[in-house]
């Protein structure tokens, strides 16, 4: 069961990891759905859409079509902007340190 | 039968759907619908059947993009339904994609690395200038890339020349290089003048670049493609 607190924070990264996955390989949306899904850090494909519709508002993402299977259908692909390249590495800069600080204050409180 | 009990199954849930993503904006449900009726191909009842349950209901993933908000969309119309068609994703009015840039494709990076690599020997100079120029236009490498693959060739040989004019300066007898040293003599023609590139210094250089380094600096190039298809900064 996903609690308040795991769900805020998963709020929080869900974006990043969405780039941090595109960063990989230009992917479709039940792959991506999949990945996350599997990670527990989303709940259903219905959780993704909205987020990928904010990200490509943002341009930090662009979609794409391309045949996977030389007699399968098209599928729509998802891929970095160098936008979204710039976000995911200033994101990557940033979050050891976050995570730093954020261990050191909790543990602080939980030694009192 | 199968193939029209599977288009059923497809059928009812896609309705279903379209009723549980009717209050969503139009342009996010007909993403969130194509998107599915993507995974919604398989000719085989048990596949997507199986494929269904992954998905969860159309209640539920309709309920997870309501929770998961709508950004800048929310004060777009909500979805309307296609009409029902037998082809799911032709229903879908979602604008066209942008097609991707020649200069961003894999195939352009490869073709460019070949060119760089065998164009100087099937036309010196000029084809290697050519696979130079393909390869600083494709977007698959780094700008660090490009620079380290088209610099490093002549570089390395003038660097070369140098070094092989510094040792045969620094090793040739005195009236070698002296034209009023007695024994002075321009016969042999080679290391007449040590100032200046002897014709097999010149040779031996169009050789190392085309035939060694470009072709090493080609290979090098196609390596670092390696599952890379995000254009590179």
């Amino acid at each position: 069961m996903i609690d308040d607190v795991t769900t805020q924070l998963r709020r929080g990264v869900v974006e990043y990891c969405v780039l941090g996955l595109l960063a990989g390989e230009p992917m479709y949306g039940w792959q991506l759905s999949s990945e996350l899904i599997e990670r527990d850090l989303i709940a259903s494909i219905g959780t993704l859409y909205p987020l990928l519709s904010r990200l490509r508002d943002r341009e930090l993402i662009v979609v794409f079509e391309q045949q996977t299977e030389s007699d399968g259908p098209a599928r729509k692909y998802y891929r970095l902007t160098p936008a979204g390249e710039d976000h995911l590495a200033r994101f990557r800069e940033q979050w050891p340190p976050f995570t730093s600080t954020v261990s050191e204050i909790i543990e602080k409180g939980a030694r009192r | 039968m199968n193939a029209i009990t599977a288009q059923e199954i497809r059928e009812d849930y896609l309705r279903r759907l379209d009723t549980a993503i009717s209050d969503i904006p139009h342009g996010l449900a007909v993403e969130l619908r194509s998107g599915i009726a993507e995974e919604l191909s398989s000719t085989d009842p048990a596949a997507l059947e199986a494929r269904i349950r992954e998905l969860g209901s159309p209640d539920e993933v309709a309920q997870a993009a309501i929770e998961a908000g709508f950004g800048g969309q929310s004060q777009a119309p909500a979805f309307t339904p296609p009409a029902a068609t037998p082809d799911p994703q032709a229903s879908a009015p979602i604008p066209p994609p942008a097609p991707l840039p020649l200069t961003e494709t894999r195939g352009y990076a490869i073709t460019s690395a070949i060119i760089l690599g065998i164009g100087g020997i099937v036309i010196p100079f000029v084809g290697w200038i050519i696979g130079a120029i393909l390869v600083t236009n494709s977007k698959l490498w780094s700008t660090g890339e490009k620079l380290w693959a088209i610099v490093f060739p002549p570089a390395a040989t003038v660097l070369a020349v140098v070094v092989g004019w510094a040792i045969r300066a620094a090793t040739a007898p005195p009236h070698v290089l002296h034209p009023n040293a007695p024994g002075f003599e321009g016969s042999a023609g080679m290391g007449m003048n040590p100032l200046m590139p002897a014709p097999f210094d010149l040779v031996w250089s169009v050789v190392l670049v085309g035939v060694v380094l470009a072709p090493f600096t080609a290979v090098w190039l196609v390596l670092r493609l390696r599952g890379r298809r995000n254009p590179q900064k």
